[in-house]
């Protein structure tokens, strides 16, 4: 621990901490600043965390003598006599001034970008209550829309040359794309050779990019960033359990997901699949809203409650007969209620896909079972093709529970239960509906609450981000109901009902 | 004593008796007898039927309403409409600060680019104005002058999906707008920024 | 013979036809003339300046529901207002249109019935009307009604013996109880211009027939604000409509009495015969009656939107010792001057 001295206060500051980020995070000061980034190189060159350092040194002669500096924070590390003035009359003039030469050529865009709403520029113009403009002359003339590959679109007017982007694909990455070219006012970004960006973290740039530079083409004009109601959740796409953000618009829609700082797992950043794959929680048309019961031949929607207690007369007239399959997909407490369930199953256990082949150095791994080592801890073991392949030609009744199982058993599987009678929990019905005698409509991972557990053996909470459309619901609350009503009717009680 | 003294002599009959006990004469102005020609009361009733005769061709004080266009001012805030440029653009960027606004949450905006893909302008535009309240907070909020209170008052619609207005029912000339925006500048610049 | 029935019948069909017309059109200039005097417009939405109100207020209530109050005597109920509408119908059966027209040899004179005692007929079914009105607020079971029933018999009782009585004073004058003849007896002189007597008498009758049709300011049998609507508070749609009818033809009726007994008929001091044609003649005969009648109907409507309504002793001491006195004075002195040939 270090002492120093913030504006003539003694504080106790942890040895080679960064100053900017002591003083933002534990103080609270809430000093600006665009080109730091936590998780990237220090550059200093926007010059918005200027603070004023106070230098004391003794003369020969025993006099103190004062020195008063200006100096950017981020670059700073915490030593022990430390002292720093951060909102004296001369670190705030340092900082309007560096402030006005940024906004010098930044386009009056505010409604029509994206960015508005979380921009740091914006935050920071009206902190330091800049209103208007002192130039007269033009600003500066840039291309407006640069397609930087798949993910991200660039603008030029709006960038501040902050070269966080820059320093994102150079040190996090390890593979410089992009960089700073020309010299002067004429200095922009651009990507090597105009190529498109490449990699799975593109996405990233849009989060650190503190104007509305850097912005995704998915969200592009979809939303304004307070229109959004973030959710806190974990990413279920792979094993690795990203913290993330999921933001819901005001009428139930999911526009984005953007990272959560969870230093003990992703840090800053997530990659692009987990940001850009969410247009299945949006999925309206092909929901099942409703329970469906086999009658007569047909499948015919009915109230939840008949189809529950069909799905408990199945399973219990099935007894040893029943082959039980969990999506990986499932929470653990969700977990924890299939095998409540199925307890007297002859075969069960969750479906445990093939590796991806997708998994990188950083984040992303190979496994997408969001939740394998909690379902395993749970106490369901992981289910094979092969095993399975053998299996369901000697089950009576097949129960596939949870979100996406139909989308990741392989079609060989599939094809095996479509001659058996299947009991279906899911989202959407799927290719088998002809064998399907009851098909309870699921929730998707935005729709619950419950637990991951990483490939690291973190748990971590999913929250509810959407309401499950029509009678749909959280497919623990369906478990657990079907379970009671097994043992209601097998304790003969609802015959006495 | 009492407050009997603070109260104007013309008033004190109405207290009931003075403190002293004894009731205060009451003096009354009326007439409490008619004379022979107010009792036949036949002059005043040449006198009424002479006046209303006189009323009959008396011009009308009604205004047909909806053929005939009552004087509206510009601060009336009638309906919000979108106002459209001469070269028929959209003025409204679709940056849904007035969908953010709105009390009553009566504004759902679809955004969309324009042809030129670096603008940005409404695919659709819906107020509902069966929620809307007409508090001209949308209006405020706007940076871009595009959306306005309207004079039009007449909004009662005889199907709920005809109170929802879209684009196309809401885009309105700028020109026929003009008085509003000039009404509305003078008083947001007297009301929000007291000039230095 | 034949000439005489077919006569009869198009007169039959024409007389009705033309009181429902002009009721009809009269609560139109009811509310135009209101309108007026409020300095409105008046209805003006359906047809051409609103003349096809009558009809759209016809379908309204046609298409009403018919409510029966609990309690209510259902045969006397629905009798009442066709009590009323009929016996005023009735009496358009005397009111004389005009002269008479020959056709094939045989006088029709446009009248439907010329009775020797037309005047007697007039009074008696005139006074049926009020039947109509007890019976509906009796039988409404409501007790607004049945004071409007009640107030209405004790009105209409007092002031027809004024009316009676300035009547027998127009009969001194013309000998005859035909409606006819009393019209055709005032070609020379109309009875309002018989001063004093005819004048006074005609004031008495024009009094009494706003007490007589319930007309402000004498319509307290309705009285909005003490009874609700009165004797028709409980009805609905169509019957109430018929009473609606039946005060308007009551309206129109006396207004034709007062032309007829008072104003002579459809003579205009002989320029009711300026044409050489005798069709024309007896036309222009006719739309001079109706140009009076008009008049006063024009009158009932004015002095409604003018005057307030009496109070209840008002209109009793009015009635009883106002009117009734001067109408004594005024068939004695009538009777007089007709025996000394002052008349
Ligand atoms: S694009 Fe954004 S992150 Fe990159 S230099 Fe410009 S402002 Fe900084
Ligand atoms: S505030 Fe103005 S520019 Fe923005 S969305 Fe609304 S109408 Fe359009
Ligand atoms: S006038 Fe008010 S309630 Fe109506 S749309 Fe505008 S902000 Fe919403």
């Amino acid at each position: 621990m270090a002492k120093i001295k913030v504006n003539g206060r003694e504080v106790e500051a942890p040895d080679g901490a960064n100053l900017l980020l002591f003083l933002n995070d534990t103080l609270g000061l809430n000093i600006p600043h665009y080109c730091f980034h936590p998780a990237l190189e220090k550059v200093g060159s926007c010059r918005m965390c200027q603070v004023e350092f106070v230098m004391r040194r003794k003369d020969p002669d025993g006099k103190e003598s004062v020195r008063r500096v200006l100096g950017v924070s981020c670059r700073e590390t915490v030593r022990d006599g430390l002292e720093v003035e951060t909102h004296g009359e001369a670190a705030r003039r340092a900082r309007k001034e560096a402030m006005e030469f940024l906004l010098v050529n930044h386009p009056l865009d505010c409604p029509i970008c994206d960015k508005a709403g979380e921009c740091r520029l914006q935050d920071y113009a009206y902190q330091t209550g800049q209103l208007e403009g002192r130039t007269i002359e033009p600003r500066r003339k840039e291309e407006k829309l640069v397609d930087l590959g798949e993910v991200i679109l660039l603008d030029r007017e709006r960038c501040i040359l902050c070269t966080r982007c820059v320093r994102f694909f150079k040190h996090f990455e390890g593979r410089a794309q992009l960089g700073v070219v020309e010299r002067g006012d004429r200095s922009h970004i651009a990507a090597f050779y105009d190529q498109p960006l490449t990699g799975n973290y593109q996405g990233n740039l849009a989060d650190i990019c503190p104007v509305g530079a850097l912005t995704l083409k998915k969200f592009r004009f979809k939303q304004r960033s307070w229109d959004l109601t973030p959710v806190p959740s974990i990413c279920p796409l792979c094993s690795r359990g990203c913290n993330i953000f999921v933001d819901v618009a005001r009428h139930g829609v999911v526009r984005r997901i953007r990272p959560r700082l969870e230093p003990e797992v992703n840090g800053y950043f997530i990659c692009d699949q987990g940001r850009l794959e969410f247009d299945d929680l949006n999925m309206v048309e092909e929901r099942l809203r409703f329970a469906r019961v086999r009658r007569e031949g047909r499948l015919v929607e009915r109230p939840m409650e008949e189809a529950l207690a069909e799905a408990a007369r199945l399973v219990r007239e099935a007894g040893e007969g029943l082959l039980a399959l969990a999506s990986p997909f499932l929470t653990v407490e969700e977990g924890e209620a299939f095998l409540a369930l199925t307890e007297k199953a002859g075969f069960k256990g969750f479906w445990s896909p093939p590796p991806t082949g997708l998994g990188d150095r950083h984040l992303r791994t190979d496994d997408p079972c969001p939740n394998r080592r909690g379902l395993e801890k749970a106490g369901l073991q992981a289910v094979h093709k092969e095993a399975l392949a053998a299996a369901i030609p000697s089950a009576s009744l097949v129960f596939l529970a949870g979100e996406r199982i139909l989308r990741l058993l392989p079609p060989e599987v599939l094809s095996l239960c479509a001659v058996k009678h299947v009991i279906l929990l899911e989202r959407v019905l799927g290719g088998l509906e002809g064998a399907v005698q009851v098909a309870l409509p699921g929730a998707s991972w935005a729709e619950k609450s419950g637990t991951f557990v990483n490939a690291d053996g973190r748990k971590q909470r999913i929250s509810p981000a959407l309401r499950p459309p029509g009678e749909a619901a959280p497919d623990g609350r369906i478990l657990e109901e079907i379970r009671r009503l097994v043992l209601l009717q097998g304790s003969g009680k609802e015959e006495e009902k | 004593m009492s407050g009997y003294d603070q109260v104007p002599e013309a008033a004190r009959p109405f207290l009931g008796p003075t403190p002293s006990g004894k009731p205060v004469p009451v003096k009354v102005l009326r007439k409490d007898r008619l004379d022979w020609k107010e009792k036949v009361a036949l002059i005043e009733i040449f006198k009424g039927m002479g006046f209303t005769l006189r009323e009959m061709f008396r011009p009308r004080f009604t205004i047909q309403f909806p053929e005939e266009p009552f004087p509206r001012h510009p601060s009336v805030k009638g309906r919000p409409v979108l106002a459209k440029n001469p070269d028929g653009s959209i003025r409204c960027v679709s940056c849904g600060l007035c969908e953010f606004v709105c009390p009553a949450r009566a504004i759902t905006i679809d955004p969309g680019e324009t042809s030129d893909p670096i603008q940005r302008e409404p695919r659709d535009f819906q107020i509902d104005m069966l929620r809307c309240i007409l508090c001209g907070m949308c209006e405020e909020a706007c940076p871009e002058e595009a959306i306005l209170m309207s004079d039009e008052l007449l909004m009662a619609t005889d199907a709920r999906p005809k109170a929802l207005h879209h684009l196309e029912d809401l885009l309105v000339p700028v020109e026929k707008l003009q008085e509003r925006i000039d009404y509305t500048k003078r008083m947001y610049r007297k009301w929000n920024r007291p000039q230095s | 013979m034949t000439v005489l029935v077919v006569a009869a019948l198009l007169k039959v069909a024409l007389f009705i036809g033309l009181a429902f017309g002009v009721a009809a059109y009269a609560t139109l200039a009811e509310r135009k003339i209101a309108g007026w005097i409020q300095n409105r417009y008046g209805p003006n939405r359906v047809g051409p300046w609103g003349l096809l109100q009558p009809m759209a207020d016809g379908i309204k209530l046609f298409f009403k529901e018919e409510l029966l109050p609990t309690g209510a005597n259902p045969f006397l109920f629905k009798l009442a207002p066709a009590l009323v509408t009929g016996s005023a119908l009735l009496a358009v059966a005397v009111i004389p249109l005009g002269d008479a027209l020959t056709v094939a040899g045989k006088k029709i004179p446009l009248v439907v019935a010329d009775m020797p005692v037309g005047i007697l007929y007039l009074m008696a079914v005139s006074s049926l009307g009020v039947y109509g009105i007890l019976l509906g607020g009796w039988s409404s079971n409501n007790k607004y009604s049945l004071l409007g029933g009640l107030r209405s018999a004790a009105q209409v009782v007092s002031y027809e013996l004024t009316m009676v009585l300035a009547m027998a004073t127009v009969l001194l004058f013309s000998g005859t109880m035909s409606t006819r003849g009393i019209a055709l007896a005032q070609e020379g002189l109309w009875n309002v211009f018989r001063f004093p007597v005819g004048t006074v008498a005609f004031f008495l009758f024009w009094i009494a027939s706003f007490a007589e049709t319930n007309r402000l300011p004498f319509d307290l049998v309705e009285c909005e604000p003490e009874l609700v609507g009165g004797y028709h508070t409980e009805y609905s749609s169509m019957r109430f409509a018929l009473f609606f009818l039946g005060e308007y033809v009551a309206m129109f009726v006396q207004a034709s009495m007062l032309t007829t007994l008072f104003l002579g008929g459809h003579t205009l001091f002989g320029l009711e015969r300026i044409f050489g044609n005798p069709v024309l003649n007896v036309l222009l005969g006719a739309a001079i009656f109706l140009a009076k009648t008009f008049f006063f109907l024009f009158v009932f409507i004015w002095v409604r939107w003018t005057l307030p309504r009496v109070r209840w002793d008002q209109l009793m001491a009015l009635g009883w010792k106002v009117l009734l006195p001067l109408a004594m004075v005024t068939i004695l002195a009538g009777g007089g001057g007709v025996i000394w040939g002052i008349y």
